[in-house]
């Protein structure tokens, strides 16, 4: 038989046998690991306890499961899913258990015949030296009855709402809460800041956007996100101080410098006593928001010194936080031309012909009358898409594919 | 929730054992993935190893057991052969004791898995409150297993 010629390995099984979880790795994901320098990755999960509960509850129907984990390279987020399988993944490990002393060849006459021809020699007291040829042995010393598979849910991660809630809603420049405490030491804001990051279960990089468009800031040993009304307003400040002191935003400009013509400003106009001031922080989180990023280069961290404003993020920016501050709904709508002049109102002189309607994110707004605009928030932007998505998207899955959970999930749908 | 860790390298590195299987099934750490249609039953050692023990034994080496169970057979296989020939993975044997057999194939992973295992943390007990912080690790990446769909077949000894 040709078998007989090619060497065989000894199979085992060593107890007791070790904890292993196998993880199927997009090839993307695979090719990080394997790539020279591999960044460590992270699990994380969302926020437990009452938060998460609240989650749920203000869901309505948007069924995010309640325990989840998300894995995180630097830059992407996967959801993570346990696939049970009917078979047996046994993990293998080139063995010496032989010269371990751990198997005598008396063990393998259950495998070998020649061991087992050595075996009853032995017995007949004609001791013999036996070659198993069998000097190499794999040992299985882990099974795995599931596999941890990794996908992108559908309606994305929902981190922009659990950060949200994780931060505090400053919504008035006059705002005196957290004054009143002197007594707590104020940690660093970048620890409030890693804090908050702990919680939203995304990747650091789409904790960082996330943080950076919210505008999110830390002040007094807290984190804030400002309402689109104190966006405004800060904004307005910023153009209007840019004016008073002759700093061209369209140009690279010291950042601290437009700081000072703000409070310079801001103290003619109201006298400011030392409290009233408007946190630098936000100041901050609001320029960050429109200024020019480098491919690549890091959103938060090190300080910003030397800015230029990204011209078409800064104008589109402008006029949907305007809507959405004056005409957040429907029933609050504006009429179209007053925002036009708004929104011109609010940028910088030379950039007011960029003005229109087309600069905006289509999704962003919407027209309910002839001559009405509004905002449509981010969650009924997410139900019109998931409406859309599911009825086209169902009924053509099901007539193609021969799966049948498919096809009765469909019919469970369109029996209620 | 504190996020876990999860570390692209393990730890340890490996005990050196020479690899007896096929060039394209070694893995840096030696670890390789055998899918198998049903289970293996293996007659317990626990059951005699935990009534016979006491149960600090964990502060002990743990008793590791081997248990032979068949034999693992490339017959196409030739370390001479070309490294880009891949005829000799449509067929593997394991016997299983000495009279079965089951025949299977080596298989390209549609997607590399990751055997990912719990860091054994190098300052252990003292301080029992850090331990509750897990760190895993990815001990390797696996892109080929040996797959045994089918049954058992009777076979004469070898």
């Amino acid at each position: 038989m040709s078998t007989q010629s090619t060497p065989s390995i000894l199979f085992t099984h060593t107890a007791p046998q070790q904890g292993f979880r196998l993880l199927e790795l997009p090839p993307e994901v695979a090719d990080l690991l394997t790539s020279e320098n591999p960044p460590t990755l992270y699990l994380k999960s969302p926020p437990t306890t009452s938060t998460h509960l609240r989650f749920n509850h203000s869901d309505d129907g948007d069924a995010l499961p309640r325990e989840y984990v998300n894995l995180c390279t630097p830059t992407h987020t996967y959801r993570i899913r346990q696939v049970q399988s009917s078979n047996s993944l046994h993990i293998l490990r080139p063995d010496d258990g032989i010269a371990k002393g751990l198997l005598r060849s008396g063990d393998l006459a259950v495998v070998d015949s020649r061991a087992a021809a050595a075996v009853a020699a032995t017995q007949l007291g004609d001791g013999m030296d036996v070659d198993l040829n069998l000097a190499e042995t794999v040992t299985t010393i882990a099974k795995c009855g599931s596999t941890l598979e990794l996908h992108v849910p559908e309606g994305g991660f929902g981190a922009r709402k659990i950060l949200g809630s994780l931060l505090g809603r400053f919504a008035s420049l006059g705002d005196k809460r957290g004054v009143g405490g002197a007594g707590e030491v104020a940690a660093a804001d970048t620890q409030v800041m890693e804090k908050v990051f702990a919680d939203v279960p995304v990747s650091r990089k789409e904790c960082e956007l996330g943080w950076v468009e919210g505008c999110a800031f830390v002040w007094r040993g807290k984190a804030w996100a400002p309402t689109p009304e104190v966006k405004m307003e800060v904004w307005e400040r910023v153009v209007n101080g840019a004016v008073v002191q002759g700093i061209d935003l369209r140009k690279q400009f010291l950042v601290a410098d437009l700081w000072r013509s703000v409070m310079l400003e801001e103290e003619e106009q109201e006298g400011a006593e030392e409290g009233g001031r408007f946190p630098q922080a936000l100041f901050e989180a609001v320029v960050r928001r429109v200024v020019e990023v480098e491919e690549g280069g890091l959103l938060l961290g090190d300080e910003l010194k030397w800015a230029s404003l990204d011209k078409d993020a800064c104008v589109r920016w402008v006029g949907e936080t305007y809507l959405e501050a004056f005409a957040p709904m429907a029933s609050a709508a504006i009429g179209r031309s007053e925002f036009l002049n708004a929104w011109k109102d609010h940028l910088p002189e030379a950039w007011r012909e960029e003005v229109a309607l087309a600069r905006l994110t289509d999704s962003v707004y919407k027209l309910p009358g002839p001559t009405t605009i509004c905002f449509v928030t981010e969650f009924e932007r997410q139900r019109t898409k998931k409406n859309l998505s599911t009825e086209a998207s169902a009924s053509t899955a099901a007539k193609k594919s021969r799966n049948w959970h498919e096809l009765f999930k469909n019919q469970k749908r369109q029996k209620r | 929730m504190p996020a876990i860790t999860l570390h692209p390298h393990a730890s340890r590195s490996p005990s050196r054992v020479a690899n007896p299987l096929p060039q394209l099934l070694q893995t840096p750490s030696g670890l390789a993935l055998l899918e198998l249609q049903g289970t293996i039953n293996i007659p317990s050692h626990d059951e005699a190893s935990t009534s016979a023990e006491p149960a600090d034994s964990r502060s002990q080496e743990p008793s590791v057991f081997e248990t032979p169970i068949g034999k693992l057979m490339f017959p196409d296989y030739s370390p001479q052969g070309p490294a880009d020939d891949t005829t000799w993975m449509r067929r593997v044997y394991l016997y299983v004791g000495r009279y079965q057999r089951i025949t299977g194939e080596v298989k390209k992973l549609p997607k590399p898995l990751a055997i990912v295992q719990r860091r054994s943390t190098q300052v252990p007990a003292r301080g029992s409150a850090r331990n509750d912080v897990d760190e895993l690790e990815v001990v390797e990446v696996v892109r080929y297993k040996i797959y045994f769909k089918n049954r058992p077949e009777p076979v004469n000894d070898l």
